[in-house]
């Protein structure tokens, strides 16, 4: 039985994204672990913050273009992998595991849930009866969600996997993820940020496949590949680009030890853990900024250090805040997190001071000066 | 090591509250009014086509009124589709757009002086705000270089879409002059007093050098003028405060007709995206103005730079241009692929040319610019020495030297005396011997007699005041014989094997239970 799970606390990938961007910083961290928005806590700092967000534009689009994959039995998503050889069968099979809310006949994500173990259950059986080939199930499945079973920080960690397929290698079903994106693809010139960022979902997803495929015992006859298959658009177009193959070892490994490592960062934060906690399950509030307790954690988010650096500006709302304190407080990464490791412990105005021919007080003080020398410069007399 | 330069740099120009100039000359080209194109675009959220387009040369009218001036080319003019998912809206407004990319390239086609221009091509200069603009180009080369679509003027859109391939493909290649985007062009010029992150921002780059009077008002401004996207995307919330309305209502209207009933919703989405558009331009323009108005002087290689980059963007695109419109089936054109390097020998291929076309561009400009020889030592790329002697008549050099710290030098390689070259010569010099742990260093020069055009760095081989003369020799391999790897590897590419299978991940074998014998 799958205990019902609460909506607010769902997001477990971009959470856990969230604080692969800046692991150094302590309001970060809380805001991850308890799931409370970075923008919330920056309207709490700043009413005038800007808001982050995806383009209207884009949600839609990409509602449309993976609605497009999927209808009709998801032909054209099993038309475009077949391009790619990735089936033996001439007749893939399709299941589509979405909820109501994206447009499918599941109730919520409990019956998503419960609906994908079933299945890999029923997969696995069919490993030592030795199916007949021809009924055995090779295809593909839509919204895949799974709930990663174990964990400290996220017990209740959900992942909707955009797409996966199932083959048959050596008479053991062969589980490969795949993400759907709308960006284009534009062969070696795909931006690498955004592929990056493909990646290293479905990195993540590989890995919570793999951990419900152990927790339900089934490890040995489901193989989960550590090669994923991205479903892009060709340029212009909502034509599906499909790339198979994509390499996921090591993106599977930076989820396992994410996790660990976001795990054991949580762990040193006991005050906020408690009853109170794991007693949210099944509270689906909408409106969290009027919950008294939801108010408290953004005051603690407020309050946690923070640690501004470049990467910031791509996804903090609080960057602007954090970029004011920091120049307050002399930060050398207001000028990139290079700056802030050359000056070593020097505050930016001490280092102003120093090049403006004030004396050096320190070695440290000393060091600095000899490091900004130019080394031409040095010997330049000379010339 | 040049990153910590680089750090250095920002530290000083963080001192000065104000962008420094980076380095002696000025390492990038601008060319003239005639030479330069300004191109900017927007699209909506999800696309990878464009919404709207701004072209226009690298002045504006004064006052910025957008009336049209008495100098040509000077007046940008805009484009704008109501809904850019209408892929028959955004063609038709290429087609316009791609008529005057055309004809500033001076393709045959689309120039009315056509017999001049025949034979041979007139280097052109493409500016855009920042990388996103060159990845438009891109899709837009994706959507119609190739398209086999039957509609009316599709050949304009098949010839915009294998220019904008080609402007793209040269874009990638070092040293390249012909298409500039501005933000990197500001930064290979200055040294910024903002994290690198930020620098990607033209309008932040630009407002540093606002009249503000201090370091913090200056920094005021940077960051108020970054709150405006240079981008190609829209700022989500604006795009959803001020043009999703007006593009439901647009779409509000039967297909048929929305383009008769929905002009006034048209126009106000011209509007908004006008102002967007030119937002853009005008920062570009700026950009143009600000590195016209720089009183360094151009690095002497730079015009090196343009005869090359006249020469391959001519190869790839204006040779083909040519071949196509004779359609000659003996000749054929041979357009560069869209899909970047896609075999193992492509890529090897593309890997030794950039390397050698990014060797090539350094040893032009290193000679022109001080700074540059800084980064080529620091990097590694070159020795400071001091002349201790000269033997057997100039034809070998003693010498010791105090930097790099550990130099990478090999016996038979060759460098170059900095600030002493001229396209024509250079002073050339053979790595006889070295030794580390003595820093000395025995060098053959390749030349014996006084050459007048190199200056003072112009004496004989043999003459004795060379002695004692402390000297920047950079790296001088030559970027030839990089170039020929390129074209071993494409040969290696014909055959069957394919690297890459080596890399292929094999599972183990299973063991195996031992046969019956």
């Amino acid at each position: 039985m799958v205990a019902p799970v609460a909506v607010n606390r769902r997001d477990t990938r971009r959470r856990f994204e969230q604080w692969v961007r800046n692991t150094g910083c302590e309001a970060n961290l809380v805001s991850a672990v308890h799931n409370i928005k970075m923008g919330t806590v920056a309207r709490v700092e700043n009413p005038q913050a800007p808001r982050e967000g995806q383009s209207v534009f884009a949600l839609a689009r990409g509602r449309t273009f993976e609605a497009g994959l999927v209808k009709d039995g998801g032909a054209r998503l099993i038309e475009a992998l077949q391009r790619h050889e990735v089936f033996e069968t001439p007749d893939p099979g399709f299941l589509d595991f979405r909820t109501t809310a994206n447009g499918g006949a599941l109730a919520d994500l409990d019956a998503a849930i419960l609906r994908t173990e079933a299945f890999l259950r029923a997969l696995a059986q069919d490993v030592p009866s030795g199916t007949d080939p021809a009924k055995r199930f090779e295809g593909v499945v839509s919204s895949a969600t799974v709930r990663i079973p174990k964990g400290v920080m996220l017990p209740e960690a959900t992942l909707i996997i955009d797409a996966i397929t199932v083959t048959w290698v050596d008479n053991r079903p062969m589980i490969s993820v795949g993400e759907i994106k709308t960006y284009s693809d534009r062969g070696g010139h795909t931006s690498r940020g955004d592929l990056a960022v493909a990646r290293a979902q479905m990195g993540l997803y590989v890995h919570a496949l793999q951990l419900v495929c152990e927790t339900l015992g089934i490890h040995d006859r489901i193989e989960v590949s550590d090669r994923g298959f991205l479903v892009l658009t060709f340029p212009g177009s909502n034509v599906p680009s499909v790339r198979i193959g994509e390499e996921l070892k090591y993106q599977v490994e930076r989820a396992r030890r994410g996790f660990d490592l976001l795990e054991k960062s949580a762990a040193t934060l006991p005050e906020l853990f408690g009853g109170e906690r794991d007693g949210e399950d099944g509270d689906e509030r909408v409106d969290e900024s009027h919950d008294e307790n939801y108010r408290d954690l953004v005051d603690v988010v407020l309050k946690a250090p923070t640690a501004f650096g470049d990467q910031c500006l791509s996804f903090c709302e609080r960057a602007d805040a954090c970029f004011e304190r920091a120049l307050r407080e002399g930060d050398g990464a207001i000028l990139g997190d290079d700056v802030a490791r050359f000056l070593n412990g020097l505050s930016l105005d001490r280092a102003d001071e120093l090049m403006g021919g004030s004396r050096p007080h320190s070695e440290a003080e000393r060091d600095f000066l000899r490091r900004m020398r130019s080394p031409l410069d040095a010997e330049g007399a000379r010339r | 090591m040049t990153t910590e330069l680089d750090t250095t740099r920002r530290l000083r120009a963080w001192h000065e509250g104000r962008p420094q100039p980076r380095g002696e000359a000025l390492n990038v080209h601008v060319g003239d009014d005639d030479d330069i194109l300004c191109l900017s675009f927007v699209r909506m959220g999800g696309e990878s086509l464009p919404w709207g387009v701004i072209v226009g040369g690298a002045t504006t009218p004064e006052g910025k009124n957008r009336k049209p001036s008495s100098k040509s080319g000077s007046t940008p003019r805009v484009f704008t589709v109501p809904d850019p998912r209408n892929r028959d809206l955004v063609a038709d407004m290429m087609i316009a757009v791609g008529r005057e990319v055309l004809a500033h390239f001076g393709h045959p086609r689309y120039c009315p002086d056509q017999d001049e221009s025949l034979s041979v091509y007139r280097f052109r200069q493409l500016w855009m705000p920042n990388p996103s603009h060159l990845e438009m180009l891109h899709s837009l080369a994706f959507a119609y270089a190739r398209t086999r679509w039957e509609r009316a003027d599709v050949e304009v859109l098949r010839d915009f879409g294998l220019l904008a391939n080609c402007l793209f493909v040269e874009s990638q290649r070092p040293g390249q002059q012909t298409v500039v985007v501005a933000s990197s062009a500001l930064s290979s010029v200055y040294s910024f007093p903002t994290s690198p992150v930020r620098e990607a921002h033209l309008g932040h780059q630009l407002a540093w050098f606002g009249r503000e009077r201090t370091r913090a008002t200056r920094l005021d401004a940077a960051r108020a003028a970054e709150k405006f996207p240079v981008a190609t995307a829209l700022d989500p919330d604006f795009e959803r405060r001020s043009l999703a309305p007006l593009v439901d209502k647009w779409n509000d209207a039967p297909r048929p007709d929305r383009v008769r009933l929905g002009k006034s919703h048209a126009s106000a989405i011209t509007k908004i995206l006008s102002a967007e558009l030119e937002r853009r331009h005008d920062l570009v323009v700026d950009a143009i103005g600000l590195l016209r108005r720089d009183t360094r002087r151009p690095n002497s290689g730079l015009r090196d730079l343009v005869r090359i980059g006249r020469e391959s963007f001519s190869k790839i695109w204006w040779d083909n241009v040519l071949k196509s419109m004779a359609d000659d089936p003996d000749a054929p054109a041979y357009w560069p692929g869209l899909w970047g390097d896609v075999t193992a020998g492509s890529a090897a291929f593309a890997y030794h040319s950039r390397s050698a076309a990014a060797a090539e561009a350094r040893q032009i400009l290193v000679h022109g610019d001080r700074a540059l020889q800084e980064e080529e030592l620091l990097a590694g790329h070159g020795l400071r020495i001091t002349v201790t002697g000269i033997a057997g008549r100039g034809s070998t050099w003693n010498a010791s030297f105090d930097f790099p710290e550990i130099p990478s030098l090999k016996s038979g390689g060759s460098l170059s005396i900095a600030g002493a070259a001229t396209h024509s010569s250079k002073s050339s010099l053979k790595i006889a011997d070295f030794d580390l742990d003595a820093r000395t260093i025995v060098l053959q020069p390749k030349w014996s007699a006084a050459r007048s055009a190199l200056g003072a760095l112009g004496m004989s081989s043999d003459d004795q005041r060379w002695v004692g003369k402390v000297l920047v020799l950079v790296d001088d391999f030559p970027p030839d014989l990089t170039a020929r790897l390129a074209g071993r590897a494409a040969k290696r590419s014909a055959h069957d094997f394919d690297p890459l299978a080596l890399f292929k991940r094999e599972r183990d074998p299973e063991p195996q239970e031992p046969a019956d014998t």
